[in-house]
């Protein structure tokens, strides 16, 4: 008898998967495990797709990554990987891969009309600094715009965010994650004034209750789910509550399962609030020292154009500041949310709902919530993510293993890059914000920069710099906005209102609009310059996952042909702009020494970022040698500069505000990630509460040390109606969003064949009975419509979700069918962030 | 990574709630290229896949979720690369 390598790996795959289940085999099944070596170098990355952050190991042999494990060393996955994970190698092999820069061009020239040519590098750049340089001369700060990622490294959003707001002047930076997270922070920093879960994942074997608002982690969240099930299955008296606008996956493991109407989830939670209060179950104690009650203005309209009348009615619009009451008056405001009442508004029957409060109202039970798009994305987002949390405060159900109100969430650095870095219009580095004259003079001078470099939120000079997602479409359908650079996102299959707005912006004759991407996505396709991307592990990153875990990868293969890492391009490119063309002679004069140089010497050779020096390779500690592309150009260790000098925010002294500290550089890349805050080089669990977190002061138990007097808000809101709301000529909902195959938009999971041949198509799931009256059937085409726009999708009544009468779902991630056609741009008002998940529609025989 | 001289193996965990454990056993060890190695008892079985002569692994994976009775079903081990069967590394007598 023989035995193959064959049997070899087989041995090892089976020996990986028993120790991770806990599973004993027969001794003859793992025999062969580990015995052979087989010239695969082996490294850790952490993963390209979701916000869970799951680590795997990336088996490279020859250039090419040839096996892959899920990190059995891993905390957030412990050796687990999803389905999606099996295909993160194929990921960088899809057929149409982007190889050179491509310029629309006719008769040699650019040409908005003109057809897509190959271009070098350096012919891009020209024609991109002589844009951007005359629209920010021209139209001012917002003439110029940048759309970024959540699956930026850190390095790459915080080099995106100096070169923005230190070097060309503007607040127009924005990423991908106001269509995610924006809700999310908004509450964070209302409840708590600091961003980013008080709990972690820990939380999943440490509580007795879950309950999923909206969320449909079986899909969206596979590795969590799993740690959910096996918590489920084998800790007594643990159980799951689901609550939905259709039934999903994750019903199959719920044990009290709840359809809801779509927007009444701000009537549940005040129920919820209602009956810890009526049944005098509230922790009494905790609110006392720990707590302030606080209520928002309503009536605050719903984000769309100023001349809708949805606006003009609107008493209170985009209002948010907090006035203080009384527990009385909180209480007072919540008392109509009977069990009745609540139960009328929402659909759901009473004696569910009641088992719901009674979870969250026992003092003996742990409960963790999980929420994601389904508060976030949603009109009233920043109230509804509040309400949730008002529930845990009033049970003091927080801050402690079990008792966990967390916001999950969709993009691997939606925190770490977009959120902790900052690319957001109105953020800086470390939690700090533009509004705050402190915190812009702190990064002037953390960077060398002039006092009044940053653009301020009202400039004397320079207006009203602050500008959001949903508006820089607009300001660029409206021509103000002239140049528009999108990396690493596909905004125009993503944003809401493709017809109206997002497309008409893109092609208007004097815009130019640059998209960096290592495919061609919807996006790529309606840009002038596309520039092609290294991706994930063809370069060195860092993400900051949803539990506040950094994790680091080195770069494991070369990237095809002429891409170019997200850093390098930006990098590079600031060394085509020279500091006069964009800052003003006054400013210029206040450090006469930068007169002459370019964006690339002020922002990024500035003696900090360059400070690292790089002799060619990347050695880790078991010998393995490693490139690293953009060190290896710039001539330095371009990321560990990058992460340093933002370091420094969380290091140097006199810091604004304390909480986000980071351990050094080097430390990343020898753990599987580390919790943010480091203190001495330990990382923190379970912020605010004693003994886990030592920013918080001796004896005092539990300290909300975000807000000054150390106490978290309740903030009651009301419910109010959605944007737009079923009617007799449009009489369906309709929801959007993910399905477990394809993450987000496609452009890489729609690439992987086995993906692709598992669900190709977006199709429209709705209800036997919706199909019968509007004389449909499964299997054949419908044409959806909106007030905006038609798509024609598969009808499937039968699939694995299952939508209640009067609601249809289809997921976002078909460019053959853009659903967002459909959507309405209707934002929440506080937060910006679109709502997907609710627009009236009908639908036809196709 | 579709050539016809590559080969995949994959391991995975499948989760069950115990008492479906055998039913999900046997559904799994109906399909080619898939094999059950033990923990059907605790709900966490451990599984094989490889290409069979109509589907790849990952194909084949792809159809686990819509089973009966799983209730979850996650990847821990993936070799794509050259086909191995010939390469003998041990001779046994």
């Amino acid at each position: 008898m023989s035995l193959t390598r064959r049997d070899f790996i087989k041995s090892n795959a089976i020996a990986a998967a028993a120790a991770t289940a806990g599973v004993t085999l027969s001794a003859t099944k793992t025999a062969l495990a580990g015995t052979d070596k087989d010239g695969v170098r082996w490294d850790k990355a952490a993963c390209r797709y979701c916000g869970t952050g799951c680590s795997v190991l990336i088996g490279t042999k020859d250039g090419k990554v040839v096996a892959s494990q899920g990190d059995p060393d891993a905390p957030v996955n412990k050796g687990l990987n999803c389905i999606k994970g099996y295909f993160l190698p194929k990921i960088l092999y899809g057929e149409d891969r982007l190889t050179k820069p491509l310029l629309r061009k006719k008769n040699g020239k650019f040409d908005k009309d003109g057809k897509f040519e190959e271009i070098s590098w350096d012919e891009a750049f020209k024609i991109m600094a002589e844009k951007f340089v005359a629209a920010r001369k021209n139209k001012g700060p917002k003439g110029i715009g940048m759309f970024g990622s959540g699956q930026w490294t850190l390095w790459e959003g915080y080099a995106a965010s100096k070169l923005m707001k230190a070097g060309f002047r503007t607040n127009s930076l924005e990423p991908n994650a106001r269509h995610c997270m924006a809700s999310a922070v908004g509450a964070f920093m209302r409840g708590f004034g600091i961003d980013e879960p008080m709990g972690c994942y820990d939380d999943l074997e440490h509580a007795d209750v879950f309950v999923l608002w909206g969320a449909n982690m079986a899909e969206m969240h596979p590795i969590l789910w799993s740690r959910l099930t096996d918590t489920r299955l084998t800790k007594p008296g643990c159980e799951v509550h689901v609550l939905s606008t259709f039934r999903h996956r994750s019903f199959e493991l719920s044990d009290n399962s709840m359809i809801f109407h779509p927007q009444t989830d701000l009537a549940i939670l005040n129920y919820i609030a209602n009956y810890i209060i009526q049944t005098k179950a509230y922790n009494k104690d905790f609110i006392d020292k720990h707590v302030n009650f606080t209520k928002t203005p309503t009536d605050i309209g719903y984000g769309l154009r100023d001349n809708d009348p949805r606006e003009k009615k609107a008493k209170n619009r985009a209002k948010g500041k907090l006035t203080k009451i009384s527990f009385e008056e909180y209480a007072k405001s919540v008392a109509p949310y009977t069990v009745e009442h609540a139960s009328e508004l929402s659909g759901v029957p009473k004696d569910k709902l009641e088992r719901l409060a009674k979870a969250y109202a026992d003092p003996n039970k742990k409960v963790a919530s999980y929420w994601t798009m389904g508060f976030n994305q949603h009109t009233r987002g920043v109230w509804v993510n509040g309400l949730c949390y008002n529930v845990h405060l009033l049970m003091g159900k927080i801050s402690e293993p079990g008792n966990s109100p967390f916001s999950l969430t969709g993009q691997p650095s939606a925190c770490g890059t977009a959120r902790e870095v900052g690319t957001f219009t109105h953020r800086l580095p470390a939690d700090l914000v533009v509004k705050k004259e402190a915190h812009c003079q702190f990064a002037e001078k953390v960077w060398q920069l002039p006092e009044g470099t940053i653009p301020r939120a009202k400039d004397p000079k320079l207006g009203k710099t602050l500008i959001h997602a949903v508006a820089m479409h607009r300001a660029l359908k409206d021509g103000k906005m002239n140049c528009f650079w999108v990396m690493c996102n596909n905004n125009m299959q993503a944003a809401a209102n493709f017809n109206d707005e997002s497309y008409p912006g893109w092609r208007r004759a004097e815009n130019f609009v640059v998209v960096s991407d290592p495919y061609p996505t919807v996006s790529a396709q309606a840009a002038d310059l596309i520039l092609p991307t290294a991706m994930w592990i063809e370069k060195e990153g860092a993400y900051g996952n949803a539990e506040r875990r950094t994790q680091f990868w080195r770069q494991q293969t070369k990237a095809p042909g002429d891409s170019k890492s997200d850093v390098w391009q930006l990098m590079e490119f600031a060394k085509y702009i020279k500091v006069e063309d964009v800052w003003d002679e006054e400013l210029l004069a206040k450090k006469p020494e930068y007169k002459g140089k370019t964006l690339y010497d002020i922002l990024y050779a500035n003696g900090v970022v360059n400070k690292f020096p790089f002799d060619g390779k990347i050695t880790d500690d078991r010998g393995n040698e490693y490139d690293n592309d953009e060190s290896a150009h710039f001539g330095f260790y371009v990321q560990k500069g990058l992460f340093e000098e933002y370091r420094l925010f969380n290091t140097v002294g006199n810091i604004p505000k304390k909480g986000h500290e980071m351990a050094e550089f080097e430390a990343y890349h020898k753990a599987r990630g580390i919790r943010w805050p480091v203190i001495n080089g330990k990382e923190t669990l379970w912020r605010f509460r004693e003994g886990y977190d030592p920013h918080v002061a001796k004896g005092s138990d539990v300290q909300f040390y975000g807000k000054k007097d150390g106490r978290a808000n309740i903030i009651t809101a009301p419910y109010e109606p959605a944007a737009e709301t079923p009617d007799k000529e449009y009489p369906l909902w309709l929801c959007t969003g993910r399905v477990l195959e394809h993450w987000h938009s496609g452009s890489m999971t729609r690439r992987v064949p086995e993906l692709y041949r598992a669900v190709p198509d977006a199709v429209v799931y709705m209800h036997k009975k919706d199909a019968k009256k509007f004389k449909l059937r499964n299997g054949r085409m419908a044409k959806i419509s909106s007030r905006r726009g038609t798509i024609t999708c598969k009808v499937e009544t039968r699939g694995r979700n299952h939508p209640p009468e009067g609601l249809i779902y289809i997921p976002w991630f078909d460019a053959g069918r853009l659903v967002n056609k459909l959507t309405l741009d209707a934002t929440d008002p506080l937060s910006k962030e679109t709502d997907y998940k609710k627009c009236a529609v009908k639908i036809t025989k196709a | 990574m579709e050539n016809d001289n590559n080969m995949n193996i994959c391991s995975c965990i499948v989760h069950a709630r115990p008492e479906n454990g055998s039913a999900v056993e046997a559904q799994l060890n109906s399909i080619p290229g898939v094999e059950v190695h033990g923990g059907v008892e605790e709900g966490k079985l451990i599984v094989t896949v490889e290409d069979s002569e109509n589907s790849s692994a990952g194909d084949t994976m792809m159809t686990f979720h819509s089973l009966a009775g799983v209730v979850s079903a996650t990847l821990i081990y993936h070799y794509g690369g050259d086909d191995l069967n010939e390469e003998v590394i041990r001779e046994f007598n």
